[in-house]
């Protein structure tokens, strides 16, 4: 079986969540005998002009015989199309010559919807599945769900609402973005959902359920087999891992820690490991600010800036618990099956797919999307609580593998080859 | 009472009276005052009781100049337009009037309208950077560094300064309207012939065809590719071109790039041809009917969609014949809910108590807009709905619209007397009731026009707006098509 992965960036060229589970599938596959894999990045070539060779509008990753780079000049981010007659051409040459049997689209920025018609227009029998990495069909705001004017979740992603944080786009502008997609979608043999929340709130904008197979995202292990769990002499190390930019709760979680740090005489420490702090809004960096310049004598803050995937084990082992306070509804957590990995309990916002892989007391606890009150309450319960640290650390499941996400996609690819919809996870 | 013309100061404050007369000739000097001297201000300074506030002009010499002023001391304007070194006189020119309650109040004046606002011709203007604008010979304006206008910018601004009568009642404002429409009717049609249009890209050019879908934009091509894409199996499937005529395109090489992409994807008979300016509604609709291979000419505002669900109906629509009719389709809201299913002229009393005015003034309404009806709603429920209104004056929107192209062109197209857009499809409708001509409506052909919430519109909208709903009134208002009183208060 010939396999097309279509992604949005390449690990090689910019880090990031999406094309990590991209290019993860893609080596999973080419371990697979049966499969022949190829890799096609979608880039945007004006961030990254070192990628995009004049006139040519694939090119080659460099030392590697089964990934390709999509450089595009131009991209509409309302409606997620680009049609530029030279790209076009070259994908069509590039889909002719391939010949996949089934092509796996991660992703419509800097990919365009146009391309699942084409894929078909190419391919009249190809299989396509699509995973859903975000909300980016559902909401033009990041993809994200999260209302940054309200600092809230968005519960209702009706036309009309989106004009919240969109006021000079009108709801008709929604609804064509929102039938752009449908129409795109339409295309699409079958969906790969990383949590049952980003399936279900899918299902509320309009896809059919039976189309949507909830994978959660496969992790490769770094924790060695012989390797024991410890944690630091007074338990007291919280961690977070991500991104530091609003929508995170970086500032949830450091009010959380002074207003635990004000009823205890212990001394609490916060590591954060986040990057992008630029993207951060003035607002949010004030509000971070405000607590440092307050923070108790015995709380301790230190910002440690960007990780990787290939550090992330060894820094999760200087914290004792993994702290995602996210306020907008994660689709996944992947940062959770990293502290598992490293047997870190994980104490998680109530948000999106955190909600589902969090279970009380077993592999971590959670608590309600921005209030720093009970998660205050969650680090006064932790701190110092050996036993606790212990009982968890040793009783948490890892996340299913990479091997077993791969041996799922080949099951909905099966399922959708023999043309039987109904697929379960 | 003794009353005495003060002939000393008279000359004391007139030198070159003074001079002609001497100081002591009381017969004479007030002899002066009354022929002369009372008319030209003198022994006064004029800009205390007028103030010119704004000017634009054109660089084909066209003038618009506004203030205000206290009519019992300047009871005449005599205006003169230096520019560089030339000198225009004007003469005593007629401005429009209107009510400035702020000046009103500073003058104490709140009987006559002290407002003014003329729109003037210098022909044969000679450029120059130093404009001077005297009225009854005192200096009144000076700009060393005049900038001239295009007359389509000209015309723009001018209209935009003209909100200020536009956003008045109607009653107030009517006449001005009537007064303004001679000297902006003669800038709009100069300008209309002097419009030219690019053809910008064209995909499967010179084919025989059908029917014609004719796109007029405006400024923004936002909604085109979604809107290609909802049409884009029919083009294929049916022998059906698209030309699209763009007014002052703003990104017109993306645009290009964006059609040449798709007409790549999907194999579509299409035409792109660009205005540099805002032609407006009528001029682009005509030019691209002139162009048009198809002898059905579908006129499709680009907000225009098929349903999402099961569109084929909607889209069985382009393909009909329409005869000899002008036929309309059903037009809803984005929301599903009924937005256009016919249209009916209304008349209401333009009305001016201070000034006594009391005509008619005319109105376009649909039947229906916003009411329960839904896209989704079944025949018989249309049906019913419809029967009310069907045996009325009927006119359709040219939002979407198809006629053949021989009695479109029969009727002469769209009326280009509007200004930029508005009331021209109304015109047309009403034209081809008078020739006896069919207008229907198929109830069949259910679309969505993505019309939006009314955003407020900027002030030359306004007043193209208002200026075309008065020339509207002056052409049919006798027409005897205008709907009865009931059918515009009771009649959904």
């Amino acid at each position: 079986m010939k396999y097309l992965t279509v992604s949005l960036y390449h690990p090689r060229v910019m880090k990031g969540g999406a094309q990590y589970v991209a290019k993860d599938l893609h080596d999973a596959a080419r371990m697979d005998p049966g499969i022949e894999p190829v890799m096609l990045a979608a880039i945007d070539g004006n961030m990254f002009p070192q990628y995009a060779k004049v006139g040519s509008a694939i090119t080659a990753l460099p030392d590697s015989g089964d990934e390709f780079l999509l450089p595009g000049q131009r991209f509409n981010d309302f409606h997620h199309v680009i049609y530029d007659a030279r790209r076009q051409k070259a994908l069509r040459r590039f889909l002719e010559d391939h010949r996949p049997d089934v092509i796996h689209v991660h992703h419509s920025l800097w990919v365009g919807l146009e391309f699942l018609t084409l894929a078909r227009q190419v391919l009249p029998d190809v299989k396509i599945i699509y995973t859903l990495h975000e909300y980016m069909a559902i909401c033009h705001s990041r993809g994200q769900l999260f209302r940054y004017q309200e600092g809230g979740i968005c519960p209702d992603t009706s036309p009309d609402q989106c004009t919240r944080c969109f006021p000079d786009r009108t709801a008709d502008d929604f609804i064509l973005r929102r039938r752009g997609f449908r129409r795109a979608f339409a295309l699409v043999d079958q969906f790969i959902s990383p949590s049952e929340y980003l399936r279900q709130r899918f299902i509320d904008w309009g896809l059919d359920g039976e189309r949507i197979t909830v994978i959660p995202n496969g992790h490769t292990r770094k924790r060695p087999d012989d390797w024991t769990p410890n944690h630091s002499p007074g338990v007291n190390t919280f961690g977070f891992f991500g991104q530091f930019v609003d929508a995170k709760g970086i500032d949830v979680l450091l009010r959380a820690a002074a207003m635990a740090a004000e009823e205890t005489e212990d001394e609490i420490e916060i590591k954060v490991f986040g990057s992008n702090k630029e993207y951060a809004s003035e607002d949010y960096i004030k509000k971070i600010d405000a607590v440092l310049d307050n923070a108790p004598d015995n709380l301790r803050i230190t910002e440690l800036g960007a990780y990787s995937r290939d550090n992330v084990f060894d820094l999760m082992t200087t914290v004792d618990w993994v702290v995602t306070p996210s306020v907008w509804p994660e689709t996944f957590g992947l940062v959770v099956s990293e502290a598992w990995d490293a047997r870190r309990p994980v104490i998680a916002s109530r948000a999106g797919g955190l909600t589902e892989r969090i279970k009380e007391g077993v592999n971590g606890f959670s608590f309600l999307p921005g209030s720093a009150a009970q998660l205050s309450s969650i680090i006064g319960n932790c701190l110092g609580n050996a036993g606790l640290w212990e009982s968890m650390s040793h009783s948490m499941d890892d996340e299913i593998s990479l091997t077993q996400a791969w041996t799922a996609h080949k099951t909905v690819i099966s399922a959708i080859s023999s043309e039987n919809t109904s697929i379960s996870a | 009472m003794k009353t005495t013309f003060l002939y000393r100061q008279y000359a004391e404050d007139n030198g070159d009276l003074a001079e002609l007369f001497g100081g002591e000739d009381d017969i004479a000097l007030e002899d002066h005052f009354d022929r002369y001297g009372s008319r030209e201000n003198r022994g006064l300074t004029l800009k205390d009781y007028v103030t010119v506030e704004g000017v634009l002009a054109s660089e084909q010499g066209h003038i618009y100049i506004s203030g205000w002023a206290d009519r019992r001391i300047v009871q005449t304007l005599n205006l003169t337009i230096e520019i560089g070194y030339m000198s225009y006189d004007l003469g005593e020119i007629d401005p429009i009037w209107y009510h400035r309650e702020d000046v009103a109040g500073v003058t104490g004046d709140t009987e006559r309208a002290s407002g003014f606002l003329a729109i003037l011709r210098i022909p044969d203007i000679r450029l120059h950077a130093r404009m001077r604008i005297l009225f009854n010979d005192k200096l009144m304006y000076q700009n060393d560094v005049m900038r001239w206008r295009s007359v389509d910018h000209f015309l723009t601004e001018a209209l935009g300064a003209c909100a200020q009568l536009a956003d008045r009642p109607i009653g107030s404002s009517l006449p001005a309207a009537n007064r303004l429409a001679e000297p902006l009717q003669e800038i709009w049609q100069e300008f209309l012939g002097s419009v030219s249009y690019t053809k910008a890209f064209e995909h499967r050019p010179g084919e025989e065809v059908d029917q014609s879908i004719i796109i007029a934009l405006y400024r923004k091509a936002d909604m085109l590719i979604p809107q290609l894409e909802c049409l884009a199996q029919t083009l294929a499937e049916t022998a059906t071109e698209v030309i699209v005529v763009a007014n002052q395109l703003r990104g017109s090489e993306l645009v290009v790039q964006q059609l040449a992409g798709f007409c790549q994807m999907h194999d579509i008979r299409l035409q792109l041809y660009l205005c540099p300016q805002n032609s407006g509604f009528s001029a682009a609709n005509n030019f691209g009917a002139g162009v048009a291979r198809g002898e059905v000419l579908i006129f499709m505002n680009p907000d225009i969609f098929p349903p999402e669900k099961a569109p084929e109906t909607a889209l069985s629509f382009l393909t009909r014949d329409p005869g000899e009719a002008l036929v309309g389709a059903m037009l809803y809201y984005g929301d599903g809910m009924l937005m256009h299913s016919g249209m009916y002229v209304a008349q209401d009393l333009a009305f001016d108590a201070r000034s006594g005015l009391s005509r008619p003034v005319l109105r376009v309404e649909h039947f229906g807009k916003g009411l329960s009806h839904h896209i989704d709603d079944d025949a018989d429920k249309m049906k019913r709905a419809m029967s009310a209104v069907r045996d009325h004056p009927f006119l359709v929107t040219a939002a979407l619209w198809k006629i053949r192209k021989s009695v479109f062109e029969a009727m002469d197209g769209l009326s280009t007397d509007y200004l930029f857009a508005y009331y021209e499809d109304a015109d047309f409708c009403l034209r081809m009731l008078q020739a006896d001509r069919p207008i229907e409506i198929d109830e069949t052909a259910r679309w969505i026009h993505m019309e939006g919430v009314g955003k407020a519109n900027p002030p030359n909208v306004r007043a193209f707006m208002w200026m075309n709903r008065a020339f509207f009134t002056e052409r049919f208002a006798a027409s005897g098509l205008v709907a009865p009183d009931d059918t515009d208060l009771f009649l959904l």
